[in-house]
Order: C-alpha cells, then sequence, then structure tokens
C-alpha cells in the first residue's frame, strides 16, 4: 500500500492538473479580495474591504468546497480506465485493495493539501490587502471547516467509489451528481409530505453542508443540532455515509474485471 | 524435470453465454517459449487476461510458480512481466516517469533498473517527449522495458510485436531469444503472426473458438510439418501394401480424405507412380508437397478467415 501511495504521489507531482487547481482555485478567491480592496479604497464608505467580510465569504461558501472534492477526486484518479493503465498495475500483482484504497489515501492527502494552501492564500492576502477586523471571524472560520471537514471526505470518498464502478467520466459524474445531490434534493421535496423523508433529508452531508448557518455577532456556527451534539453529528453522519460509499466501491471493483 | 511456471485448469471464461475461453488446461514450462497461436477472437488474450488477474475465470484455476491461492497469485505476479492488449502509460508523462512510477509502485529497488530497462529495448532516445507523442512501435518497446523491468521470471506477452518495423521486430525477437536462452526466463508469447512465431518458440499451443486444440513442441511439429508426395489413387489399401512391401516405405499416412501421404522417396516420385500404374492401381494425382506452420495451423483449426 505504501508503494502505492508513494507512486501515485509521484505522479501527482509530475502532473499539470494537480498545480493548476491550486493555482486556478487561490487566483479566484484572491482576485475577490483584490476587488474588495480596491473598492475600498476608491470609496470611502465602502463597508466589506476588511478581512471579517471575507472569511465570511469563504465560510458561507463551503458548499462550492464540497463540489471542488469532486474534481480533486477526478484529477488524481487520472483517467485510470481511459489510460488503460490500471491493468499494468493488476498484472503486475497490486492488489484491488491497496488500488482503492491507496487512491483514496492520496485523494484525501492531495485535497487537505490544496484546501491548506488555497485557504492559507487566501487568508494571507485578506490580511495583507484587507482592513482587520476582529480575530472572531478567523476562529469561526476554523471551526466551520472542522465541522464541514467529514462532509468533505464524504464527498471525495464517494467521488472515488463511482470513478472506480463507471468506467466512463460521463456516467461516474452523473452517479455522483444524483448520490451527492439530486436524492438530497428530492429528498427535501418529498419529506414536506412524508416524516421518513424528511428524517432522512436531515442527515444528507448535501444537506447537512447547505444548512449551517452563521451568527457574525456571536462567532458562532448555527447547526440543525444544539452545542456540542451538532459538532458531534456532523461527524458521526459525515464518516458513516462516507464509510457506507468506501465500502460499496471496494466490493464492487474487487469484482470488476479490467481493461 | 523441469519446474511448472503457470497451468491452467479447466479454465474457462464465459461472457454471456459465449465461451471466450473453454475448458483450457495446459503447462508452460520453465526455460521454455510457449506460442499461443489463434486467429483473432480466438480466446489469446482473454487467456492471458486470466493468468494476469485482470479478469476472473468462470470456472477452473490458474497456478502460477505452483500455488493458486489469491494472496499466492498476486505474489506470483510481482515475478512476471507482462504486455496484455496494447501497451498502456500515462499519456502526459515521459517514457522514464512512467517507469520510475512502476517501479515505485512494484518496490523495485534501485533507480538504476529504469535506465537498464530502457537500453535494453532501444528506447533511451526517448528523452522528454511524452508518451501521447510516441509511435506505436515506441509503445510497444516501453511496454516490453515495464515487463522486464523487475527481472521477472515469466513474461506474458500479447502480439508483442504488432506496430514495430521490419528492423523492430528482429531486435524484439533477438531480444526475446537472449532473455530465454542468457536469463532462463519463461515466454509465453501469443501471435497471429505465425512467421514470427517459429523463429522464436519451442511449444506451440493451437488455440481456437476458446478451446487449446493442440499442444505441441517444436520437434513434433517439424515432424509434423515435413515435405511429403501427396498420392491420391483409387485403391487405398492396395497402395499402401505395395508401398510397404515392394518399397519397404514405412513413413507415411492416409488422411480422413483418402489421400497418401509419403515421406520418402521426396524426389522420385516416379517411382511410385511406375508402381501404381505396374499394379493395376488408377493414379489420380501424384505431386510433392510442404506443410509450413500456416498450412498446419489452417488444417487445424478450419481454413475459415479471421474474424
Amino acid at each position: 500500500m505504501i508503494n502505492y501511495i508513494k507512486s501515485e504521489l509521484y505522479r501527482i507531482l509530475r502532473s499539470k492538473g494537480s498545480y493548476m487547481f491550486i493555482l486556478i482555485c487561490a487566483g479566484l478567491l484572491i482576485s475577490s479580495n483584490v476587488i474588495l480592496a480596491i473598492v475600498g479604497h476608491t470609496e470611502a464608505n465602502f463597508p466589506y474591504n476588511n478581512t471579517g467580510f471575507a472569511f465570511s465569504m469563504f465560510y458561507s461558501d463551503l458548499p462550492i468546497v464540497f463540489f471542488l472534492c469532486i474534481s480533486v477526486a477526478s484529477i488524481i484518479f487520472g483517467n485510470e480506465y481511459s489510460n488503460h493503465t490500471m491493468k499494468n498495475s493488476i498484472s503486475y500483482g497490486i492488489s484491488r485493495a491497496h488500488i482503492y484504497f491507496g487512491k483514496l489515501i492520496v485523494e484525501m492527502i492531495y485535497a487537505v493539501i490544496a484546501f491548506m494552501a488555497i485557504a492559507g492564500i487566501y487568508i494571507g492576502s485578506a490580511y495583507l490587502l484587507l482592513e482587520n477586523a476582529k480575530t472572531g471571524d478567523l476562529d469561526l472560520l476554523i471551526r466551520a471547516c472542522v465541522v464541514a471537514l467529514p462532509i468533505f471526505l464524504f464527498a471525495l470518498a464517494t467521488t472515488n467509489c463511482f470513478l472506480f464502478i463507471i468506467e466512463g467520466t460521463g456516467g461516474a459524474l452523473t452517479s455522483i451528481l444524483g448520490v451527492m445531490l439530486a436524492f438530497p434534493l428530492v429528498s427535501n421535496f418529498l419529506g414536506m409530505k412524508f416524516e421518513f423523508f424528511q428524517n432522512l433529508a436531515k442527515l444528507l452531508p448535501w444537506n447537512l453542508i447547505s444548512n449551517m448557518g452563521f451568527d457574525n455577532e456571536k462567532y458562532q456556527l448555527i447547526l440543525p443540532w444544539a452545542g456540542t451534539t451538532g459538532y458531534a453529528n456532523y461527524w458521526i453522519y459525515g464518516i458513516a455515509q462516507m464509510l457506507l460509499f468506501v465500502l460499496i466501491g471496494y466490493v464492487v471493483f474487487c469484482k470488476k474485471e479490467i481493461k | 524435470m523441469r519446474e511448472v511456471i503457470l497451468s491452467t485448469k479447466n479454465l474457462t471464461k464465459k461472457y454471456n453465454n459465449t465461451f471466450a475461453v473453454n475448458n483450457i488446461n495446459m503447462e508452460v514450462k520453465q526455460g521454455e517459449i510457449y506460442g499461443l497461436v489463434g486467429k483473432n477472437g480466438a480466446g489469446k488474450t482473454t487467456l492471458l487476461r486470466l493468468v494476469s488477474g485482470q479478469a476472473f475465470a468462470t470456472e477452473g484455476e490458474v497456478a502460477l510458480f505452483d500455488t493458486a491461492t489469491p494472496k499466492g497469485l498476486n505474489d506470483g505476479r510481482k515475478r512476471i512481466g507482462s504486455i496484455i492488449e496494447t501497451p498502456s502509460f500515462y499519456n502526459n508523462m515521459t517514457a522514464e516517469q512512467n517507469l520510475e512510477y512502476y517501479r515505485i509502485q512494484r518496490g523495485i529497488p534501485g533507480k538504476s533498473c529504469v535506465t537498464e530497462a530502457l537500453t535494453e529495448v532501444g528506447l533511451t532516445h526517448a528523452g522528454k517527449k511524452k508518451y501521447k507523442s510516441f509511435s506505436l512501435g515506441m509503445k510497444q518497446r516501453l511496454g516490453l522495458a515495464l515487463a522486464l523491468m523487475n527481472k521477472p521470471e515469466l513474461l506474458l506477452l500479447d502480439e508483442p510485436i504488432n506496430g514495430l518495423d521490419p528492423f523492430g521486430i528482429v531486435e524484439i525477437r533477438n531480444l526475446l531469444l537472449r532473455l530465454n536462452q542468457e536469463k532462463n526466463i519463461t515466454i509465453l508469447i501469443s501471435s497471429h503472426i505465425l512467421s514470427e512465431l517459429s523463429n522464436l518458440v519451442t511449444y506451440y499451443g493451437f488455440i481456437d473458438k476458446g478451446k487449446l486444440v493442440k499442444q505441441i513442441s517444436t520437434e513434433e511439429l517439424s515432424k509434423e510439418c515435413n515435405r511429403y508426395v501427396e498420392l491420391k489413387v483409387d485403391k487405398v489399401e492396395a497402395m499402401t501394401a505395395l508401398l510397404e512391401t515392394k518399397l519397404g516405405c514405412t513413413s507415411y499416412q492416409v488422411t480422413p480424405d483418402h489421400t497418401i501421404r509419403i515421406f520418402e522417396y521426396l524426389d522420385q516420385t516416379s517411382v511410385i507412380s511406375q508402381l501404381a500404374v505396374n499394379h493395376g492401381i488408377g493414379l489420380n494425382s501424384i505431386m510433392t508437397k510442404e506443410i509450413n506452420l500456416e498450412n498446419y495451423f489452417i488444417q487445424l483449426v478450419g481454413g475459415e478467415s479471421n474474424d
């Protein structure tokens, strides 16, 4: 497993895509800070050229990170099926377990590094370009990221699962969006009529992340469950659903023939 | 007795209701170059995919280095080098980077094996060229380099000379012969280009419609592929009796279509025709013929065109 992970890291370090992803995301975020700073300099009463607003933009947009996890997993997966490269590993006695879990671990390593790099660049640029607001905003941003972390891991694991079991990228992406977005939205609608779906919808990762609220005055997260239960439930439901898709993907991949 | 490196027992692979591989029992012994001969779609690639673990058998089993357990097979595959179907690598990486990626993955110590493998297949000139810009011949060479990188005990090669120019074919053939003779690497090679196999293999397996129809050593095959006099007469039994009693000829065979093949008197067909005429046997035709590998194969599997 360690050798597989090392080889994947070797490949990622030599792939333009892995650098481009970080550069594009960081570039877009920096540009938003640059715009805030420019407008702040030209308009005296502009209220948003401060780090507090910049950070609130970041944590309010965490659902976007959920979707970026799909891109991360796709970049790291490396078109194994269309390149037909996985057959080499299988033929040389690398077990399907090592390939499946090795990829997942590498996706998670890359995602954490990319997220930290992008967030670090964004926070750094905010401090450099904008007026400094209270420290509570950064605390709230960090807490929101910690609560959302299992949901992001779920997004990575589910994407990994479908990329392994469905060979066409189009089919895999459709399935991923179906499970991660369409199913929660349909459950929300059905939840208006049926209590079962109402309860189910509450637990689905997309709803968990999009239902996160923020009290910018008290610098507190507003979650569907009060207090520490809210934090714990995000982790429990996020990790449980992640494990479910990890397992489904692994079982199906073990029976899959490679071309 | 030489060790059996690869064996299959009642190996069967079915896709829907079609047998891609049908009840194949074969053995590849250490030091052999086993040529798997068959038309396109005969089941050669499927058989190699089953051996390499890319596909799963419907029935039967594969054993590598005398073990058939899943873990044993995976361990065995670490001692194998293979090219199955077309070689496949990461498009945006160079030859060296692709090999280095698999070297790390397979835990092969020392980076020198990458350079050695590239040198062995004549691909050192590829430099910084990305795999996506490689010619088919270069891709085949890189596939072979990957197969050789771990100093394998068994090579599984599925049509490895596809896409190579005539010089490349000779080079690769000589390389395979050298690996077999100097390093005692066992080779299982599939091809439908029979002339190429005839210069290389020591044992043949003929496969058709998923079935292994015949296994034969090169020595046995060369006996069967001799020149012979083909004789068509109206009284086959009387003619064979005459051949034995009058000419002392024992090396002949009668085919199912009542043709006599005589493996002696190859340059004295007039003696045979005279014998027939003198004893009142109607002589329909007499000619000298030769069975080459192509004819042998066509006779074995029938003369249908490739599908």
